[in-house]
């Protein structure tokens, strides 16, 4: 499979308004967890939703999760963050995907280096009604298709085990309207008052249909057959980094930094003053 | 009695391995902290252990002008080709996007701090190498080494002792020249001062090197006297055969996790490499006047260094966000305690080793004449 990397450009809110939506975002995060079970469970998109994402964990535990991503897509990554998965990027080269909802975790993968050839998360792409194709281009370029997948290959390389949802079929209804004028004839019934003699005259009206304007309208109903309900995640338009909630919550404090600093000056000064001693002339150490 | 020990020079193997740990510890972390602090390391063991009355000892700043050089060049790359690290956007460049026949790169758009943070991490690691090798080069005389290797290398450590001595030798030939032109009163500074330096130096670096050669010659390097063809071919392709496959299974090692092709290779090629070293050692007549002593002091420097490397590795297994921390999100680096003292015990040989030998002051001061 050929890994080529491409670049992204998302839009990211800036660092001062990071813990507020962080904590926003893991208040919805929580709403959404606990009320999937109220709903039907995550499924593709409804036509013309959105993307659909299906991530398959294989080795890694967690099976296939299939999420749908709706609002305005520029790039795999985007899709993916989209639809709720937190990624972490290779630090080396950030067009790769390193983890993927924090699997495989940092014992097994560090993502410095771009990950080997038995432990990737390889990139595939299908239209609706076909089937699985691996991608050639990287998660930073814009989304082939309608259906993203990501399936973690360890060994040998496989499609997603999740079947691409058919083609959606278009029934087809056409009316015509006719409209039509009414003719009416009216005659004019006359008596004459004499002796002994009436006539009348009946009236008639006779309706003629004619066609005169007809449009044909044919309106295609798309549906799907049925499948599993569509659940929309919180996200809009702008992707949003998720990943402030699926961490353990640990945030770096500033004490070790302030140690590491510390220890540096501390190594830095006693070189200072060494090479000081030294050129001054007196006895080395 | 005075208990001060004699001054007296190591080793030059033990300093390379010292060298190679603390290289080994720089190469597998990002931690910019613990990189800090290698660098930090490698330059108070240059401060205490650097020879005054040497001349090629005197290069340690332009190795670290070199390795600003590099942190610098990273950054921008990274800030002008755009890696799209999904992170916070510091600023926007303007984008220019390239055809597709040069690859689609998009050259400008978004900089994240992740991306900065990123670069930076990246060019600390090379940048402490880079000092490591001027610590490496500013305490041990490189052409010492050429002493101190197996007989069938001779040849090659020959070459690649001279092509090492290279990057001091012009730097102590730069700054000859430039006393000389400021004798003459050429007293340019900046960027004027370097054109009429180039040629001075160059043509220096030819004579020494046609100086070098014939003074080598004369000793008898390069010959190797009445030995059948037959049989230094057979050394040369044993030890250039072994070394192909050490590399072979070094790629083997660091490319994947499941396969063991690797580590067999790198254990063949060792192998191969041994025997061939054996075979030349016979070939080769060489004897060494005084030959260097590897005494407790050289185990000490040799071992600081390997704990360092150990250290930083046990470190990575037990916690290894603060080996290599994490960029997304981007928070403060964990500290590792384990790490930190590990790469501490590396700068035990700027104490411990045995005293540099103090100058001798000299007996006529300036400005006295002697009759």
């Amino acid at each position: 499979m050929v890994r080529t990397p491409r670049r992204i450009e998302p839009e990211r809110w800036g660092a001062f308004w990071r813990p507020t939506s962080g904590a926003l975002l893991a208040a919805c995060v929580l709403v959404m967890t606990f009320s999937v079970g109220a709903q039907a469970a995550d499924g593709a998109c409804a036509p013309g939703e959105g993307v659909t994402v299906v991530v398959d964990f294989a080795d890694l535990g967690g099976g296939v999760v299939v999420r749908c991503a709706v609002g305005n897509l520029t790039s795999g990554f985007d899709a993916l963050t989209a639809a709720g998965f937190s990624i972490t990027q290779v630090q080396s080269n950030p067009a790769f995907v390193c983890r993927i909802d924090d699997r495989p975790t940092a014992d097994t993968e560090d993502c410095v280096a771009i990950p080997p050839a038995d432990a990737y998360w390889s990139y595939w792409w299908a239209d609706l009604g076909g089937s699985w194709r691996a991608s050639q281009v990287g998660a930073g370029s814009p989304i082939q298709g309608d259906v993203e997948g990501w399936a973690f290959a360890s060994g040998s390389t496989n499609a997603p085990g999740y079947g691409v949802p058919p083609a959606p079929t278009t029934t087809t209804t056409t009316t015509t309207t006719t409209s039509t004028t009414t003719t009416t004839t009216t005659t004019t019934t006359t008596t004459t008052s004499s002796t002994t003699t009436t006539t009348s005259t009946t009236t008639t009206s006779t309706t003629v249909p004619t066609t005169t304007a007809s449009t044909t309208t044919t309106s295609t109903t798309t549906s799907l057959p049925p499948s599993t309900t569509t659940e929309v995640p919180p996200t809009t338009s702008a992707p949003v980094t998720t990943l402030v909630a699926r961490r353990e919550g640990r945030r770096g404090g500033l004490a070790g930094p302030l140690l590491a600093t510390t220890l540096i000056i501390g190594v830095g000064a006693a070189g200072f003053v060494i090479s000081r001693r030294r050129l001054d002339g007196s006895e080395g150490p | 009695m005075t208990h001060r020990r004699l001054p007296r020079r190591l080793h030059p193997g033990a300093w390379w391995l010292w060298v190679i740990g603390l290289a080994a510890a720089a190469s597998r972390t990002t931690n910019p902290f613990l990189l800090l602090l290698v660098m930090a390391i490698a330059a108070l063991v240059a401060a205490a252990r650097r020879p005054r009355s040497a001349p090629w000892a005197r290069a340690f700043r332009f190795y670290v002008l070199l390795a600003l050089i590099v942190v610098g060049l990273r950054v921008a790359f990274r800030v002008v080709l755009g890696d799209g690290l999904v992170g916070n956007v510091l600023f926007r460049l303007p984008t220019l996007p390239l055809p597709e026949w040069l690859g689609g790169i998009i050259v400008g758009g978004p900089v994240s701090a992740e991306s900065l943070a990123a670069a930076l991490y990246d060019g600390a690691r090379l940048a402490a190498i880079v000092i490591c090798v001027g610590a490496v080069n500013t305490v041990a005389d490189p052409r010492r080494m050429l002493r101190s290797l197996p007989r069938a290398l001779y040849d090659i450590g020959t070459a690649a002792v001279v092509a090492l001595s290279l990057a001091p030798q012009l730097i102590e030939s730069a700054g000859r020249v430039r006393r000389a032109r400021q004798l003459r009163g050429d007293n340019r500074q900046g960027m004027t001062a370097v054109r009429p330096l180039l040629v001075p130096v160059l043509e220096d670096a030819m004579h020494r090197s046609l100086a070098l050669a014939a003074s080598m010659d004369s000793r008898g390097y390069g010959r190797v006297g009445p030995v059948a063809r037959s049989r230094r071919v057979r050394t040369g392709a044993l030890v250039i055969g072994g070394v192909l496959m050490v590399c072979v299974g070094m790629y083997g090692l660091l490319e994947g996790r499941s396969s063991g092709w690797g580590a067999v290779m790198l254990a063949a090629g060792l192998t191969v490499a041994a025997l061939g070293f054996a075979s030349g050692g016979r070939l080769v007549g060489r004897s060494v006047y005084r030959p260097e002593d590897w005494a407790t002091e050289e185990w000490l420097v040799a071992c600081s260094g390997l704990v360092a490397a150990a250290g930083v590795f046990v470190a990575g297994w037990l916690s290894p966000l603060a080996v290599t921390p994490t960029l997304q999100p981007l928070v403060w680096p964990d500290f590792s305690p384990v790490a930190s003292l590990a790469i501490l015990v590396a700068g035990l040989p700027a104490f411990a080793a045995s005293p540099m030998r103090t100058p001798v002051s000299p007996t006529i001061s300036p400005g006295e004449v002697t009759p």
